[in-house]
């Protein structure tokens, strides 16, 4: 059956959890910006985390469905309907042969993900089905979503309807309603090159997420950064989450899409259990960095990493409601 | 090996430095040490990406110790002995340096007071070590540029350059792999594909391979297009 994209919204990808062993090669992860909200939604339908969901970009799509199917939807809040009736994200949705269904307006965030019970008919492009849309390959031809899309997906009907625990909600969105989003960082191997003034503005100013920003890199508008004295860089390998702080002095994060390589000093590093918070972050944003330990920030990860983990493949049956 | 230090990178990787000036020498040293650390057992390793001077290497985050890690690393990178170049290749890649697809070798000429036919003799002339894959995925980062044919990038960046374009940035040379925009003056195209993403080593060309580039006819580079 098909899934049949009415209207494609303003940037809908294929992503899962990207392709690892290619940086040599140029070539970056790709994968879902906010891998947290992508596998919460997976799990709404029963699916393994890594499976192909669609990357909701601040407008959404408008769906149809030529078969009964799952599907689950977590990330940024969107008003949802299902043939203009009001639906929930982040609870198991049973779509019915022929049914629409419709992203509204976005109420918090950036980015929502949608998964759906059953296999997308897509080739793996490097061991991965998320898009480059700079280079063209991967996902749904290689590119965004457009208007008439036909998506083929084989299927089924996932028997649970799930509810997404609130303490995972809680975890993930506390921060993302005042459209402020505070991110937890460490030195980058050039932050004792900052100036003493930079190196305090940079961990206690706000900054403004540019409206230049995608996903390669969310750009930031202050230019408000400068060096201790001129430094001569040589490219060096930068990984997703890396700040480099170019001569104009407004600080680039690196994102999923972003380059392998960069010549910019690199200020801080942007640490792995925050990296999907940075998929939640739009044009006008603010963001600001709090530094900690490479061990505190591991420690936080692991963490983060059981408690969703216990939560979402445990005792999977104490979140399931009655079916409807 | 050369003189090398290893540095926390984030909490999922770490990244090996080397002091020397960017070298072919260095670059093989480099590549062996990624050999090395690739065939060896450090838990939950994911990739090393090699560049100019340094050698990242990325490991799954909830594997990481950098402590670990910096002295497994130091250990196994004491005896590196520089890469052999039997594996090396030379590649010849077609260019058409026609007006029509070269809307910035004039420009590159007038610079350097030299006729385009002597840019194009220049450029075709010489060896272009690879020595980084990198920027744009199946960019290389190419050595070798002769000085007669530097050119500053432009102060207009264009928005889009067509997959296979040539050019100078500086002192460099090199070839758009995808569309992409990009500051560099366009002194010709290649009508071959940098990126191959079928093949499981997806770029035409590894570190330390060479390149070098043949002048082609417009009619000539047509014919690839069929």
């Amino acid at each position: 059956m098909n899934i049949r994209i009415l209207k494609a919204g303003l940037q809908t990808t294929i992503q899962d959890l990207g392709r690892q062993k290619y940086r040599e090669f140029g070539i970056s992860a790709s994968g879902a910006l906010d891998q947290y909200s992508h596998q919460i939604a997976n799990w709404l339908v029963g699916n393994d985390n890594n499976k192909p969901t669609l990357e909701v970009t601040h407008i959404g799509p408008t769906l149809q469905f030529e078969q009964d199917v799952s599907i689950g939807i977590a990330g940024a809040e969107f008003e949802l309907f299902v043939n203009d009736r009001q639906v929930s994200m982040n609870t198991t949705l049973h779509m019915q042969q022929g049914d629409v269904l419709k992203f509204g307006k976005l109420k918090s965030g950036a980015r929502a993900y949608v998964a759906f019970s059953g296999e997308l008919k897509l080739p793996l492009t490097m061991n991965s089905a998320s898009t480059n849309i700079l280079a063209n390959f991967g996902g749904f031809k290689g590119r965004a979503l457009n208007d008439g899309d036909l998506i083929n997906l084989n299927a089924t009907v996932f028997k649970e309807t799930r509810v997404t625990p609130n303490e995972l909600l809680k975890e993930h969105h506390h921060n993302l309603q005042q459209n402020h989003i505070i991110v937890r960082v460490t030195q980058g191997r050039e932050f004792e090159q900052l100036s003493q003034a930079s190196r305090k503005s940079f961990l206690e100013e706000n900054f403004t997420v540019s409206s230049d920003s995608n996903r390669m890199a969310l750009k930031l508008e202050e230019q408000s950064l400068d060096l201790k004295d001129e430094l001569s860089m040589t490219t060096t390998p930068i990984i997703p989450g890396t700040i480099q702080l170019p001569e104009n002095g407004s600080p680039i994060i690196t994102l999923a899409d972003g380059q392998t390589t960069g010549g910019y000093p690199r200020i801080a590093q942007v640490i792995s259990a925050d990296l999907s918070l940075l998929g939640q972050l739009k044009p006008k944003f603010l963001v600001s960095f709090y530094e900690v330990s490479i061990g505190h920030a591991i420690k936080v990860l692991k963490e983060k990493e059981k408690y969703l983990n216990t939560i979402l493949h445990s005792e999977v049956k104490s979140y399931t409601a009655t079916q409807t | 090996m050369p003189n090398f230090s290893i540095h926390t990178n984030s909490d999922n990787s770490v990244i090996v430095e080397f002091s020397d000036d960017i070298s072919i020498e260095l670059t093989r040293y480099i590549l062996s040490a990624k050999d090395i650390i690739e065939q060896s057992d450090i838990s939950g390793f994911i990739e090393a990406v090699p560049a100019y001077n340094s050698l990242l290497v990325i490991i799954e985050p909830s594997h990481f110790s950098a402590d670990r890690v910096i002295k497994k690393l130091e250990s196994l990178l004491r005896d590196v002995e520089p890469l052999s170049l039997t594996n090396s290749q030379k590649h010849i890649i077609p260019v058409c340096y026609h007006t029509s697809l070269a809307p910035d070798l004039e420009q590159v000429a007038k610079h350097n007071g030299l006729t385009v036919e002597k840019v194009i003799e220049v450029h075709t002339g010489g060896e272009y070590p690879v020595y980084m894959l990198g920027f744009l995925p199946g960019f290389l980062y190419l050595g070798g540029l002769d000085k007669k044919i530097h050119c500053p990038r432009r102060d207009d960046p264009r928005s889009r350059i067509e997959a296979g374009s040539v050019g100078i940035g500086g002192d460099q040379t090199g070839i758009y792999p995808i569309n992409s925009p990009g500051g560099w003056h366009i002194i010709g195209k290649t009508p071959i594909a940098l990126l191959d993403i079928s093949k499981s080593v997806p770029a035409i060309a590894k570190p330390l391979d060479t390149i070098q580039f043949k002048a082609i006819s417009l009619e000539e580079f047509k014919q690839y297009e069929h």
